[in-house]
Protein backbone atom coordinates (compact mmCIF):
# COMPACT_ATOMS: atom_id res chain seq x y z
CA UNK A 1 0.00 0.00 0.00
CA UNK A 2 1.43 3.38 -0.99
CA UNK A 3 1.44 6.49 1.21
CA UNK A 4 -1.72 7.97 -0.33
CA UNK A 5 -3.66 4.75 0.15
CA UNK A 6 -2.36 4.48 3.71
CA UNK A 7 -3.56 8.02 4.41
CA UNK A 8 -6.96 7.22 2.90
CA UNK A 9 -7.17 4.10 5.00
CA UNK A 10 -6.26 5.97 8.19
CA UNK A 11 -8.98 8.54 7.44
CA UNK A 12 -11.60 5.86 6.77
CA UNK A 13 -10.64 4.05 9.98
CA UNK A 14 -11.01 7.23 12.04
CA UNK A 15 -14.42 7.99 10.49
CA UNK A 16 -15.59 4.39 10.85
CA UNK A 17 -14.54 4.42 14.51
CA UNK A 18 -16.90 7.37 14.97
CA UNK A 19 -19.72 5.26 13.49
CA UNK A 20 -19.67 6.24 9.80
CA UNK A 21 -20.94 3.21 7.76
CA UNK A 22 -19.84 4.64 4.40
CA UNK A 23 -16.25 5.00 5.63
CA UNK A 24 -16.35 1.42 6.83
CA UNK A 25 -17.74 0.35 3.44
CA UNK A 26 -14.68 1.94 1.83
CA UNK A 27 -12.47 -0.13 4.14
CA UNK A 28 -14.41 -3.25 3.20
CA UNK A 29 -13.87 -2.55 -0.51
CA UNK A 30 -10.16 -2.04 0.11
CA UNK A 31 -9.69 -5.34 1.93
CA UNK A 32 -12.53 -7.64 0.83
CA UNK A 33 -10.54 -9.49 -1.81
CA UNK A 34 -7.64 -10.20 0.50
CA UNK A 35 -9.87 -11.40 3.35
CA UNK A 36 -12.05 -13.46 1.02
CA UNK A 37 -9.10 -15.24 -0.61
CA UNK A 38 -7.47 -15.95 2.73
CA UNK A 39 -10.66 -17.51 4.11
CA UNK A 40 -11.32 -19.40 0.88
CA UNK A 41 -7.86 -20.95 0.97
CA UNK A 42 -8.31 -21.90 4.62
CA UNK A 43 -11.80 -23.38 4.29
CA UNK A 44 -11.85 -24.55 0.67
CA UNK A 45 -15.49 -23.56 0.27
CA UNK A 46 -16.55 -20.52 -1.74
CA UNK A 47 -19.98 -20.24 -0.09
CA UNK A 48 -18.51 -20.46 3.39
CA UNK A 49 -15.82 -17.99 2.43
CA UNK A 50 -18.45 -15.45 1.31
CA UNK A 51 -20.39 -15.86 4.53
CA UNK A 52 -17.33 -15.77 6.75
CA UNK A 53 -15.96 -12.71 4.97
CA UNK A 54 -19.17 -10.82 5.72
CA UNK A 55 -19.17 -12.06 9.32
CA UNK A 56 -15.54 -11.03 9.73
CA UNK A 57 -16.23 -7.48 8.56
CA UNK A 58 -19.27 -7.19 10.81
CA UNK A 59 -17.19 -8.37 13.76
CA UNK A 60 -14.54 -5.85 12.79
CA UNK A 61 -17.18 -3.09 12.77
CA UNK A 62 -18.28 -4.05 16.27
CA UNK A 63 -14.72 -4.19 17.57
CA UNK A 64 -13.53 -1.11 15.68
CA UNK A 65 -14.15 1.48 18.43
CA UNK A 66 -11.59 -0.35 20.60
CA UNK A 67 -9.04 -0.90 17.82
CA UNK A 68 -5.67 0.80 18.28
CA UNK A 69 -3.04 0.96 15.53
CA UNK A 70 -0.57 -1.37 17.25
CA UNK A 71 -0.69 -3.61 14.18
CA UNK A 72 -1.63 -2.97 10.57
CA UNK A 73 -5.37 -2.81 9.97
CA UNK A 74 -5.11 -5.56 7.33
CA UNK A 75 -3.31 -7.84 9.77
CA UNK A 76 -6.04 -7.25 12.34
CA UNK A 77 -8.69 -8.12 9.75
CA UNK A 78 -6.82 -11.30 8.84
CA UNK A 79 -6.73 -12.27 12.50
CA UNK A 80 -10.52 -11.90 12.75
CA UNK A 81 -10.92 -13.85 9.50
CA UNK A 82 -8.55 -16.57 10.65
CA UNK A 83 -10.46 -17.05 13.92
CA UNK A 84 -13.77 -17.20 12.06
CA UNK A 85 -12.39 -19.80 9.63
CA UNK A 86 -10.88 -21.84 12.45
CA UNK A 87 -14.21 -21.90 14.31
CA UNK A 88 -15.97 -23.12 11.18
CA UNK A 89 -13.37 -25.79 10.51
CA UNK A 90 -13.56 -26.97 14.11
CA UNK A 91 -17.30 -27.33 13.71
CA UNK A 92 -16.71 -29.30 10.54
CA UNK A 93 -14.03 -31.31 12.37
CA UNK A 94 -11.66 -30.95 9.46
CA UNK A 95 -8.73 -29.53 11.35
CA UNK A 96 -7.01 -32.86 11.84
CA UNK A 97 -4.12 -33.87 9.65
CA UNK A 98 -5.00 -35.54 6.38
CA UNK A 99 -2.56 -38.42 5.68
CA UNK A 100 -0.41 -38.06 2.60
CA UNK A 101 -1.19 -41.48 1.16
CA UNK A 102 -4.94 -41.73 1.50
CA UNK A 103 -5.35 -42.62 -2.15
CA UNK A 104 -7.12 -39.41 -3.17
CA UNK A 105 -5.68 -37.79 -6.29
CA UNK A 106 -4.45 -34.25 -5.90
CA UNK A 107 -4.85 -33.45 -9.53
CA UNK A 108 -7.26 -34.23 -12.35
CA UNK A 109 -6.34 -37.51 -14.00
CA UNK A 110 -6.51 -36.02 -17.50
CA UNK A 111 -3.52 -33.66 -17.69
CA UNK A 112 -0.07 -35.19 -17.79
CA UNK A 113 2.89 -34.21 -15.61
CA UNK A 114 4.19 -31.74 -18.17
CA UNK A 115 0.91 -29.86 -18.33
CA UNK A 116 0.46 -29.82 -14.57
CA UNK A 117 3.37 -27.47 -14.11
CA UNK A 118 2.33 -25.20 -16.95
CA UNK A 119 0.43 -21.99 -16.49
CA UNK A 120 -2.75 -22.07 -14.47
CA UNK A 121 -2.56 -25.77 -13.74
CA UNK A 122 0.47 -25.20 -11.54
CA UNK A 123 -1.57 -22.89 -9.36
CA UNK A 124 -4.44 -25.34 -9.21
CA UNK A 125 -2.14 -28.16 -8.16
CA UNK A 126 -0.51 -25.97 -5.53
CA UNK A 127 -3.92 -24.92 -4.27
CA UNK A 128 -5.02 -28.54 -3.90
CA UNK A 129 -1.80 -29.50 -2.18
CA UNK A 130 -2.20 -26.60 0.24
CA UNK A 131 -5.66 -27.81 1.19
CA UNK A 132 -4.18 -31.16 2.14
CA UNK A 133 -1.91 -29.62 4.73
CA UNK A 134 -2.95 -29.42 8.38
CA UNK A 135 -4.61 -26.11 9.23
CA UNK A 136 -1.69 -24.84 11.31
CA UNK A 137 0.78 -25.38 8.47
CA UNK A 138 -1.57 -24.03 5.81
CA UNK A 139 -2.22 -20.80 7.69
CA UNK A 140 1.45 -19.97 8.29
CA UNK A 141 2.29 -20.61 4.66
CA UNK A 142 -0.55 -18.40 3.44
CA UNK A 143 0.30 -15.65 5.89
CA UNK A 144 3.94 -15.71 4.84
CA UNK A 145 3.84 -16.44 1.11
CA UNK A 146 0.59 -14.76 0.08
CA UNK A 147 0.00 -12.08 2.70
CA UNK A 148 3.74 -11.42 3.04
CA UNK A 149 3.62 -10.94 6.79
CA UNK A 150 6.80 -10.99 8.84
CA UNK A 151 7.49 -13.70 11.43
CA UNK A 152 6.68 -11.16 14.14
CA UNK A 153 3.32 -10.34 12.59
CA UNK A 154 2.44 -14.01 12.06
CA UNK A 155 3.40 -14.85 15.64
CA UNK A 156 1.15 -12.07 16.96
CA UNK A 157 -1.70 -13.02 14.65
CA UNK A 158 -1.86 -16.72 15.52
CA UNK A 159 -0.68 -16.31 19.11
CA UNK A 160 2.57 -18.33 19.15
CA UNK A 161 6.27 -17.53 19.61
CA UNK A 162 8.36 -16.40 16.63
CA UNK A 163 10.50 -19.53 16.96
CA UNK A 164 7.36 -21.62 16.53
CA UNK A 165 6.49 -19.73 13.37
CA UNK A 166 9.98 -20.36 12.02
CA UNK A 167 9.93 -24.12 12.65
CA UNK A 168 6.28 -24.46 11.61
CA UNK A 169 7.03 -22.77 8.29
CA UNK A 170 9.95 -25.13 7.65
CA UNK A 171 7.73 -28.14 8.40
CA UNK A 172 4.94 -26.75 6.23
CA UNK A 173 7.28 -26.20 3.28
CA UNK A 174 8.77 -29.67 3.61
CA UNK A 175 5.29 -31.22 3.76
CA UNK A 176 4.11 -29.18 0.78
CA UNK A 177 7.14 -30.14 -1.29
CA UNK A 178 6.54 -33.80 -0.42
CA UNK A 179 2.92 -33.48 -1.54
CA UNK A 180 3.91 -31.84 -4.81
CA UNK A 181 6.52 -34.50 -5.51
CA UNK A 182 3.88 -37.12 -4.76
CA UNK A 183 1.53 -35.46 -7.24
CA UNK A 184 3.87 -34.92 -10.13
CA UNK A 185 6.14 -37.87 -9.55
CA UNK A 186 9.12 -35.67 -10.14
CA UNK A 187 11.51 -33.56 -8.21
CA UNK A 188 10.37 -29.98 -7.92
CA UNK A 189 13.18 -27.63 -8.59
CA UNK A 190 13.14 -24.20 -10.10
CA UNK B 1 14.78 -37.09 12.55
CA UNK B 2 12.44 -36.05 9.75
CA UNK B 3 13.67 -33.73 6.99
CA UNK B 4 11.40 -30.89 8.10
CA UNK B 5 12.78 -31.03 11.67
CA UNK B 6 16.40 -30.79 10.50
CA UNK B 7 17.96 -27.59 11.87
CA UNK B 8 19.43 -26.95 8.42
CA UNK B 9 15.95 -27.08 6.85
CA UNK B 10 14.63 -24.59 9.41
CA UNK B 11 17.57 -22.28 8.72
CA UNK B 12 17.15 -22.58 4.94
CA UNK B 13 13.45 -21.82 5.24
CA UNK B 14 14.24 -18.71 7.30
CA UNK B 15 16.89 -17.76 4.74
CA UNK B 16 14.29 -17.82 1.95
CA UNK B 17 12.10 -15.57 4.10
CA UNK B 18 14.99 -13.21 4.79
CA UNK B 19 14.35 -13.73 8.50
CA UNK B 20 17.90 -14.66 9.45
CA UNK B 21 20.78 -12.56 10.82
CA UNK B 22 23.16 -11.16 8.22
CA UNK B 23 26.18 -13.14 9.42
CA UNK B 24 24.29 -16.43 9.61
CA UNK B 25 22.90 -15.74 6.16
CA UNK B 26 26.37 -15.42 4.63
CA UNK B 27 27.57 -18.57 6.37
CA UNK B 28 24.57 -20.57 5.22
CA UNK B 29 24.79 -19.35 1.63
CA UNK B 30 28.48 -20.27 1.52
CA UNK B 31 27.63 -23.73 2.86
CA UNK B 32 24.81 -24.23 0.35
CA UNK B 33 27.18 -23.47 -2.54
CA UNK B 34 29.33 -26.45 -1.62
CA UNK B 35 26.80 -28.86 -0.10
CA UNK B 36 24.69 -30.61 -2.78
CA UNK B 37 21.92 -31.50 -0.31
CA UNK B 38 21.53 -27.99 1.10
CA UNK B 39 21.99 -26.43 -2.34
CA UNK B 40 19.18 -28.57 -3.78
CA UNK B 41 16.93 -27.90 -0.77
CA UNK B 42 17.49 -24.14 -1.08
CA UNK B 43 16.66 -24.25 -4.81
CA UNK B 44 13.44 -26.16 -4.04
CA UNK B 45 12.39 -23.67 -1.38
CA UNK B 46 13.00 -20.74 -3.71
CA UNK B 47 11.04 -22.41 -6.51
CA UNK B 48 8.19 -23.13 -4.14
CA UNK B 49 8.07 -19.48 -3.15
CA UNK B 50 7.72 -18.51 -6.82
CA UNK B 51 4.90 -21.03 -7.27
CA UNK B 52 2.68 -19.12 -4.86
CA UNK B 53 2.31 -16.39 -7.48
CA UNK B 54 0.44 -18.91 -9.66
CA UNK B 55 -2.33 -19.57 -7.11
CA UNK B 56 -5.83 -18.94 -8.54
CA UNK B 57 -6.96 -15.37 -7.83
CA UNK B 58 -10.55 -15.83 -6.73
CA UNK B 59 -12.74 -12.83 -5.95
CA UNK B 60 -16.11 -12.31 -4.28
CA UNK B 61 -18.94 -12.03 -6.82
CA UNK B 62 -20.30 -8.71 -5.64
CA UNK B 63 -19.44 -5.45 -3.89
CA UNK B 64 -19.28 -6.51 -0.27
CA UNK B 65 -18.84 -2.90 0.84
CA UNK B 66 -22.32 -2.08 -0.44
CA UNK B 67 -23.86 -5.09 1.34
CA UNK B 68 -22.13 -4.33 4.65
CA UNK B 69 -23.05 -0.65 4.48
CA UNK B 70 -26.73 -1.52 3.83
CA UNK B 71 -26.75 -3.89 6.80
CA UNK B 72 -25.15 -1.33 9.09
CA UNK B 73 -27.62 1.39 8.02
CA UNK B 74 -30.54 -1.03 8.54
CA UNK B 75 -29.30 -1.74 12.07
CA UNK B 76 -29.03 1.98 12.75
CA UNK B 77 -32.51 2.80 11.42
CA UNK B 78 -34.03 -0.07 13.44
CA UNK B 79 -33.36 2.05 16.54
CA UNK B 80 -30.31 2.83 18.53
CA UNK B 81 -29.61 0.24 21.17
CA UNK B 82 -28.56 2.95 23.56
CA UNK B 83 -32.06 4.47 23.92
CA UNK B 84 -33.20 3.83 27.53
CA UNK B 85 -36.18 1.52 27.91
CA UNK B 86 -39.14 2.26 30.20
CA UNK B 87 -38.00 -0.32 32.74
CA UNK B 88 -34.59 1.33 32.90
CA UNK B 89 -36.12 4.75 33.40
CA UNK B 90 -38.50 3.57 36.17
CA UNK B 91 -35.95 1.45 37.98
CA UNK B 92 -32.36 2.56 37.71
CA UNK B 93 -29.88 -0.30 37.47
CA UNK B 94 -28.68 0.25 41.04
CA UNK B 95 -32.12 -0.38 42.50
CA UNK B 96 -33.06 -3.18 40.09
CA UNK B 97 -30.81 -5.68 41.80
CA UNK B 98 -32.47 -5.15 45.18
CA UNK B 99 -36.02 -4.68 43.95
CA UNK B 100 -36.64 -8.11 42.46
CA UNK B 101 -35.60 -10.18 45.54
CA UNK B 102 -37.62 -7.87 47.80
CA UNK B 103 -40.77 -8.27 45.69
CA UNK B 104 -40.30 -12.05 45.63
CA UNK B 105 -39.88 -12.27 49.40
CA UNK B 106 -42.94 -10.09 50.05
CA UNK B 107 -45.10 -12.22 47.73
CA UNK B 108 -43.98 -15.45 49.39
CA UNK B 109 -44.74 -14.04 52.86
CA UNK B 110 -48.21 -12.83 51.85
CA UNK B 111 -49.13 -16.20 50.32
CA UNK B 112 -47.92 -18.04 53.43
CA UNK B 113 -50.02 -15.86 55.73
CA UNK B 114 -53.12 -16.30 53.60
CA UNK B 115 -52.82 -20.10 53.51
CA UNK B 116 -52.25 -20.22 57.26
CA UNK B 117 -55.38 -18.15 57.88
CA UNK B 118 -57.46 -20.49 55.72
CA UNK B 119 -56.32 -23.53 57.74
CA UNK B 120 -57.27 -21.90 61.02
CA UNK B 121 -60.73 -20.84 59.79
CA UNK B 122 -61.77 -24.23 58.30
CA UNK B 123 -63.25 -25.97 61.47
CA UNK B 124 -65.59 -23.04 62.13
CA UNK B 125 -66.94 -23.07 58.59
CA UNK B 126 -67.78 -26.84 58.43
CA UNK B 127 -71.06 -27.52 60.36
CA UNK B 128 -71.08 -31.31 59.99
CA UNK B 129 -68.50 -33.80 61.17
CA UNK B 130 -66.91 -35.68 58.31
CA UNK B 131 -68.42 -39.11 57.82
CA UNK B 132 -65.85 -41.86 57.73
CA UNK B 133 -66.24 -44.05 54.72
CA UNK B 134 -64.71 -47.01 56.56
CA UNK B 135 -67.78 -47.22 58.85
CA UNK B 136 -69.83 -48.33 55.85
CA UNK B 137 -68.58 -51.89 56.52
CA UNK B 138 -71.22 -52.17 59.27
CA UNK B 139 -74.13 -50.97 57.10
CA UNK B 140 -76.84 -53.47 56.03
CA UNK B 141 -75.61 -53.30 52.49
CA UNK B 142 -71.89 -53.70 52.23
CA UNK B 143 -70.03 -51.18 50.15
CA UNK B 144 -70.54 -52.21 46.53
CA UNK B 145 -73.60 -54.35 47.33
CA UNK B 146 -76.40 -54.34 44.71
CA UNK B 147 -79.54 -55.53 46.54
CA UNK B 148 -81.33 -54.66 49.76
CA UNK B 149 -81.28 -57.37 52.50
CA UNK B 150 -84.88 -58.61 51.89
CA UNK B 151 -84.36 -59.65 48.30
CA UNK B 152 -80.81 -60.78 48.59
CA UNK B 153 -80.40 -64.40 47.56
CA UNK B 154 -77.93 -65.26 50.23
CA UNK B 155 -80.03 -63.75 53.01
CA UNK B 156 -83.17 -65.69 51.93
CA UNK B 157 -81.47 -69.06 51.95
CA UNK B 158 -79.98 -68.49 55.34
CA UNK B 159 -83.42 -67.91 56.85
Amino acid sequence: MDDASAADEAGWIARAQRGDPSAFAALVRLHQQRVFRFILRLTGSREEAMELTQDSFLKAWQALPGWRPRARFATWLLQIARNAALDTLRRRQLVEFAPLDDGLPLSDPAPGPDELWAGRQRGVVLDRALRRLPFEQREVLLLREVEELSYTEIAALIGVAEGTVKSRLARARAALLALLRHTTGERHEG
Amino acid sequence: MRDEDCPRMIALSALVDDEIAAEARLTLLAHARHCPLCGAALAELRALRAEFATLPQESPDFDLGHVIEARLRAQTSAGPASRPRLRDRLFPSGLRGLLMPAVGAATALALGLQLGTLLLEQPARSAREPRLVAMAVFDPIAPGGLCPPATCFGMETSR
